[in-house]
């Protein structure tokens, strides 16, 4: 499965794993996953866990994030492991590939209270990795396909890729209730 | 008397005794000078008897002089570290390449550092004037909004004004209809919500029920076929990682309705 990336979640984790027998130092690996601000400070409250983990062996650079936006990487299938959902981003891909579904942000403050667990809150063909609510805010990391859509309280907001793809903000979510108002992912 | 006995006493031992001496001094001067006399005449009574060995005439061609290059190092040594370490400009000359050698290290440390942190500021700094820039933009787009919409309200208003009083009356009547009928709408939809809800309850129950029966099913299988299956699903079909992800929303949307309930 071929994943471009979107918009990366607020909180991150790091395992730098030790020495194998052979003596070799493999690389770390990376983990992002949803959070929202409690009084000033980052916390998970997941309400529905799951995380996305990134290889430095794949080609994955923690210090330069804003490289790795709106690159496409090659994924293991969503799976569920130890009660989390999860998405093993294997390693990234030129430039030219064709994404098949996207890691899409969705926070409350920029596109509106998520409406989970309402029937038909998002499209069928999608998939909820992550979601966090706490202090009123919410946020949401989701798979969706190109033309996928969730529903918030602003209305439905549809995923759609941008010809040329502005750094920072390669999806516009276009908000069909109300036609003039966009919102967009970054 | 005994005075006259002892002075003559002292001066023959003193006689006997430089005699002796004279005597012994030619003795040991024979016997110092006998090994080497008798070198000499052994060496010129055979001079091509002892023969060099092939080692020794190896030697010979490398060194024909005959040079002691151990002591010659030795000199130049001894030479070099008096001339050299031992001057006390060496020492300062090598504190100060050392010094002027880490400084320089240094220096390319911190420009290194420098030039790294700048690029990753400036890659934030470009995010965020991104960000910025989009912001900007949709705030101009619904300032824009907000004018042609009221842009259009005061149209209304002066129109309004304009027109005649008589037709207000036929215009309140009309309101008044539209409000009836929207009145009617709305209690059809608050009905139909009603009955969605409670299908959706149902169905949620029904739902419940299937997946107690599959986690039943999917234990008993799986204890029947891999007792040492692990917990997580990994290689699960897509079709139960949706059922989860579904079941995961509605067990979210039930707690929600719970604490609702509870008036929290």
């Amino acid at each position: 499965m071929l994943v471009a990336v979107a918009g990366f979640g607020s909180i991150w984790r790091h395992k730098f794993r030790t020495e194998d027998r052979c003596g070799r130092c493999p690389m770390p690996v990376y983990y992002n996953t949803t959070g929202v601000l409690v009084q000033s400070h980052l916390r998970q409250r997941a309400q529905i866990c799951g995380y996305a983990r990134f290889d430095a062996a794949g080609g994955f650079d923690p210090n330069h994030l804003s490289r790795m936006l709106n690159r496409v990487f090659d994924c293991a299938e969503p799976s569920v492991w130890m009660g989390c959902n999860k998405v093993l981003f294997k390693r990234i891909l030129p430039a030219n590939e064709k994404a098949d579904c996207y890691l899409v942000l969705a926070r409350s403050a920029l596109h509106g209270n998520i409406l989970i667990g309402m029937e038909g809150w998002r499209s069928s063909d999608s998939w909820l990795l992550s979601f966090s609510e706490g202090s009123g805010q919410q946020e949401a990391m989701l798979l969706l396909p190109p033309g996928g859509w969730i529903r918030t309280d602003l209305g439905r907001l549809v995923l759609k890729t941008q010809e040329q793809a502005v750094r920072g903000a390669p999806l516009v979510l276009v908000n069909e209730d109300s036609m003039d108002s966009r919102h967009a992912l970054s | 008397m005994n005075c006259k006995f002892i002075i003559i006493g002292l001066l023959t031992l003193a006689t006997a005794n430089a005699r002796g001496s004279q005597n012994s001094a030619p003795s040991r001067a024979t016997l110092n000078t006998k090994p080497e006399s008798r070198a000499n005449t052994f060496s010129k009574q055979q001079p091509n008897q002892r023969q060099e060995t092939w080692y020794e005439f190896m030697l010979k061609q490398f060194n024909p002089e005959n040079k002691d290059y151990g002591r010659w190092i030795e000199d130049r040594r001894r030479v070099f570290i008096a001339s050299r370490i031992r001057n006390p400009y060496f020492a300062y000359t090598v504190c100060m390449s050392v010094g002027i050698l880490v400084v320089t290290t240094v220096c390319v440390k911190l420009r290194i550092d420098h030039r790294r942190a700048m690029w990753i500021t400036a890659e934030m700094m470009a995010d965020v004037y991104n960000q910025d820039a989009y912001s900007r933009q949709i705030a101009h787009e619904a300032i824009d909004r907000y004018n042609k919409h009221i842009e259009r309200c005061n149209r209304a208003i002066e129109a309004g004004e304009s027109s005649a009083t008589s037709a207000v009356s036929n215009e309140i009547e009309q309101l008044r209809a539209e409000l009836m009928r929207l009145a009617e709408e709305r209690d059809t939809a608050i009905r139909e919500r009603d009955l969605a809800r409670e299908e959706v309850r149902r169905k949620s129950e029904i739902l419940a029920d299937m997946s107690v029966r599959l986690e039943a099913l999917t234990l008993k299988s799986a204890g029947a076929s891999v007792p040492n299956a692990p917990s997580g699903l990994r290689g699960a079909d897509p079709k139960l990682i949706t059922h989860i992800n579904n079941l995961q929303e509605q067990l979210y949307a039930e707690r929600n309705a719970n604490r609702r309930l509870k008036g929290g």
